[in-house]
């Protein structure tokens, strides 16, 4: 396949996923270069192994899957996103933002990835709880235990810090 | 808070994340340039492979007949230098075989080499990483150590990084040796090879032979724990580097990192894990941290390797 057929359709196929790949990957690395790093990594593999996929109306969510890899390899080599990131969540909030609205961004940052993922996929991106164990790579069942473990992290977490606050 | 209102909180938290990171806008043309870019490496490599087609049928057909006409020679092995206590790196590309084998889409199917000690005998072994074609039509890159004496020390790249002790696989796009330095301290040598390359950030690992077989250096303990790929460089947010060193008189490897931070290009947070290590296992020692600018003198070396001869960029 020529450079000049394999444009088109890259971009017919993969080109529509990017915009979707990029918010997955900023949600997981909360670093905008990383982020982009990560989306073109994943779109050359999967352009690779497309000719492996069987089910193409599942290609959303196969796609998304191996941008979510894609992240976790790439927070395996770079620990400070996991000292750093609260602190730099913190200096982008505007000053005049809902308190609520801040406490709950918050809380989402110390929620680890693994956490923030199905949250992110089930409320952000309307992906069922079948679509969400596509992405993650488990089961159905158990991407809706992981949502229902990590809302009640998050609002648990909201909870004490609710409770600092009244002190 | 209500169910019903975590949910609608919560997808306006994900819009905020995403407005206050928002991709570049050629995002898209950009990831298929790159694509695009692969592609055609691929076709120069499809046409390179046809020419070497035909000069490898020229040439089986010229030693036939010279085989005919001369007495028989012994099997030509690679050598190394010799007796160079430094080890010395090349990366060309392979005349002939090598381009044929290269699967679509792959970035990078040239064979490498470096030559260094790498089994502690004191003589210089040759250390390559190439493609191999299987019989079922499929490829895979083979790292091997040659001596001179003909002895092979060779592994599957995909075995190397594959899962094993709770750590998960690594996948390799490719492997390219961009040298080999005692990054482990003497009398070893480790072959840095490169597996991957991002837009700004290039990955590799860290490739030595113990007990008699290839091995690649990991992170045994600490929050970093399976770390078996290291990157460098980097762009102006963030960089990455690799350095070996000695605290004491122990070997140990360092692995900084540099991010923008605040974002204003000036302010940057600097990290340095420091490892020692335990053959080719990495345990953490020390992190260290400091806030620097560009000028400070840790800086240049957080997006560079740079361990003996190895030194990247050059």
């Amino acid at each position: 396949m020529g450079a000049d057929e394999a444009l088109p359709a890259f971009d017919d196929i993969i080109g529509p996923l990017i915009s979707r790949g990029y918010a997955l990957a900023v949600t997981m690395l909360n670093d905008r270069t990383t982020a982009e790093d990560a989306v073109q990594e994943a779109s050359i593999k999967a352009w690779r192994r497309l000719p492996g996929l069987r089910d193409r109306s599942a290609i959303e969510p196969w796609f998304l899957s191996i941008v979510a890899n894609q992240c976790r390899s790439i927070r395996r080599t770079r620990w400070w996103s996991v000292l750093t990131l609260p602190e730099l969540r913190h200096q982008s909030s505007s000053p005049d933002r809902r308190v609520d609205a801040i406490d709950l961004d918050r809380a989402l940052d110390r929620l680890s990835p693994k956490d923030r993922l199905p949250l992110f996929l089930h409320f952000y991106m309307d992906m069922t709880f079948d679509q969400v164990g596509m992405v993650m790579g488990i089961s159905m069942t158990a991407a809706r235990s992981r949502i229902y473990r990590a809302l009640d992290r998050l609002r648990s977490d909201l909870h004490s810090e609710d409770a600092l606050d009244h002190v | 808070m209500t169910m019903s209102r975590l949910e609608s909180e919560l997808r306006q938290a994900f819009e905020r994340r995403l407005t206050s990171l928002p991709a570049r806008a050629d995002l898209r043309a950009h990831v298929n340039e790159v694509v695009a870019g692969r592609s055609s490496r691929v076709n120069i490599w499809q046409v390179t492979a046809a020419t070497a087609g035909l000069l490898l049928l020229g040439a089986v057909t010229f030693y036939s007949i010279v085989s005919r006409n001369s007495p028989s020679a012994p099997l030509v092995r690679p050598s190394a230098s010799g007796s160079s206590p430094a080890p010395s790196t090349s990366a060309t590309p392979a005349p002939s075989a090598t381009p044929s084998a290269c699967p679509r889409l792959w970035p990078n199917c040239t064979d490498s080499t470096a030559t260094g000690n790498f089994d502690a005998s004191g003589q210089n072994e040759v250390f390559s990483a190439s493609v191999i074609r299987d019989q079922s039509g499929g490829a895979y890159w083979l790292l091997q150590v040659t001596a001179p004496n003909g002895h092979i020390v060779s592994a599957r790249l995909d075995s190397l990084l594959a899962a094993h002790d709770g750590c998960p696989a690594e996948v390799p796009d490719y492997a390219m040796v961009k040298g080999a330095a005692k990054f482990a301290g003497p009398p070893h040598d480790l072959a840095l090879v490169q597996i991957r390359k991002g837009a700004s950030t290039e990955f590799g690992i860290l490739v030595g032979v113990q007990n008699g077989n290839l091995q690649v250096a990991m992170v045994t303990n600490g929050a970093n724990r399976c770390q078996r790929v290291f990157p460098w460089s980097g762009s102006v947010t963030h960089g990455n580097g690799l350095g070996c060193g000695t605290v004491g008189s122990r070997p140990v490897l360092l692995v900084r990192q540099v991010e923008d931070h605040p974002p204003d290009y000036v302010h940057y947070d600097w990290y340095q894990a420091t490892y020692k290590w335990q053959g080719l296992q990495l345990s953490l020692l020390s992190l260290d941290h400091a806030v620097i600018t560009q000028n400070d003198s840790r800086f240049e070396p957080s997006y560079a390797v740079t361990c003996g001869s190895v030194r990247i960029p050059s």
